[in-house]
């Protein structure tokens, strides 16, 4: 009894190590998958802990045949999905509405998203703004092209870590890179291309 | 090929996630057609944008803290025993393990279903199965010669071992 109680402990720490490894090897190329897609470094350091937590806990269940990136990434994409879906929602509610107090309604004002004079262009760096840019598509629009262009994974692995097909992975990214075109079309014009 | 169609095709041309014959039939196209031709480089410069984005660095503590969270998880029990199911038959070692481990598992399930002794009523089990053949020879109607009619056990009390699941597990372990 102890003698199998031992080895199984050695096989837990063996294990343990093997993840560690892991860990050391691929949490910067996490950490960059994850501010692409949350745009901040607090929900992107949060997206990789508890992504990490998962493949530890899910380990066993790891198919070898396939890359253990990838593998991380389809974990971080159903965190991120998870993570989406308990935020809460926004309430909507009219611009005509006007906001009701104690004192009185007061007509409910919109602020002005659009550049102000110290708001140049060229003030914010590039990629601030497609950062933002991207932080405007819709996260599965948002998935696809950050693994497609900034991971340069195929549609096939893009297929398999979004758990779905390569035709709405084709139509994911090629919705998603057109809206980005559009959003950014002024910065390319500014740098000649 | 129509502009729509071409259109549809231009981030997988660009990505080369097309067809033979698609790719030459869309290069065709955007050779001839400038509408789709602009469209096609402005999406192929929206790509170069992203895949010339700097590298996100994370802070230089990060692996401390998540290693600092795994030594917190506590896998769960069925999922050790999963991955120790799973990994002994990825090693692909002999039928027994099989064996061993759905006893291991019965086992476990047996061991969890409550801390009381379970007493099962065997007498009244042993006298539904079918008993299709009767000894005649008298001497075996006696004492503990007694046949399948006349032996009766009345009861059966098993203690659950306290240690049941952790034999299990270790065995799945080791059998790998």
């Amino acid at each position: 009894m102890e003698l199998t109680d031992s080895v199984a402990e050695a096989r837990r720490r063996e294990e343990r190590k093997a993840f560690d490894e892991l860990v050391e090897r691929y949490h910067r190329q996490a950490y960059n998958i994850a501010y692409r897609m949350t745009g901040n470094s607090a929900d992107a350091e949060d997206l990789v802990q508890e992504a990490f937590i998962r493949a530890y806990r899910f380990f066993g269940q790891y198919r070898r045949d396939m890359p253990f990136e990838n593998w991380l990434y389809r974990i971080i994409s159903n965190v991120f999905v998870d993570s989406l879906r308990k935020r809460p929602k926004a309430r909507i509610r009219s611009l005509d509405e006007p906001i009701v107090t104690s004192e009185g309604d007061a007509p409910f004002e919109v602020a002005d998203r659009g550049p102000g004079p110290e708001d140049n262009v060229l003030t914010k760096d590039l990629d601030t703004r497609i950062q933002e840019a991207l932080a405007m598509l819709p996260e599965f629009f948002r998935l696809a092209v950050i693994y497609a262009d900034i991971e340069g994974l195929s549609y096939e692995e893009i297929a398999e870590v979004m758990g779905t097909s390569i035709g709405t992975v084709r139509s994911r990214i090629h919705r998603g890179r057109s809206l980005l075109r559009d959003k950014l079309k002024v910065y390319r014009d500014l740098m000649g291309e | 090929m129509n502009c729509r169609r071409v259109i549809s095709l231009l981030s997988a041309y660009i990505d080369g996630e097309i067809s033979g014959m698609d790719m030459l039939a869309v290069r065709a196209h955007i050779g001839d057609c400038d509408l789709c031709r602009e469209d096609y480089e402005s999406l192929r410069a929206t790509k170069q944008l992203l895949a010339r984005m700097p590298t996100a660095a994370p802070r230089a503590d990060l692996t401390k803290v998540i290693s600092s969270r795994l030594d917190a998880v506590e896998m769960p029990l069925y999922l050790k025993l999963w991955s120790g199911v799973r990994a002994g038959l990825r090693a692909k070692t002999s039928p027994a393990f099989g064996v061993v481990a759905a006893v291991s598992v019965a086992f476990l399930v047996v061991g969890a279903n409550g801390r009381t002794p379970h007493t099962y009523d065997v007498a009244r089990v042993w006298q539904q199965i079918p008993k299709p053949v009767t000894l005649t020879l008298s001497d075996l109607g006696k004492g503990e010669f007694a046949t399948s009619e006349t032996y009766v056990p009345q009861s059966f009390t098993w203690e659950k071992p306290a240690v049941a699941s952790q034999a299990a597990i270790s065995f799945a372990s080791v059998t790998q």
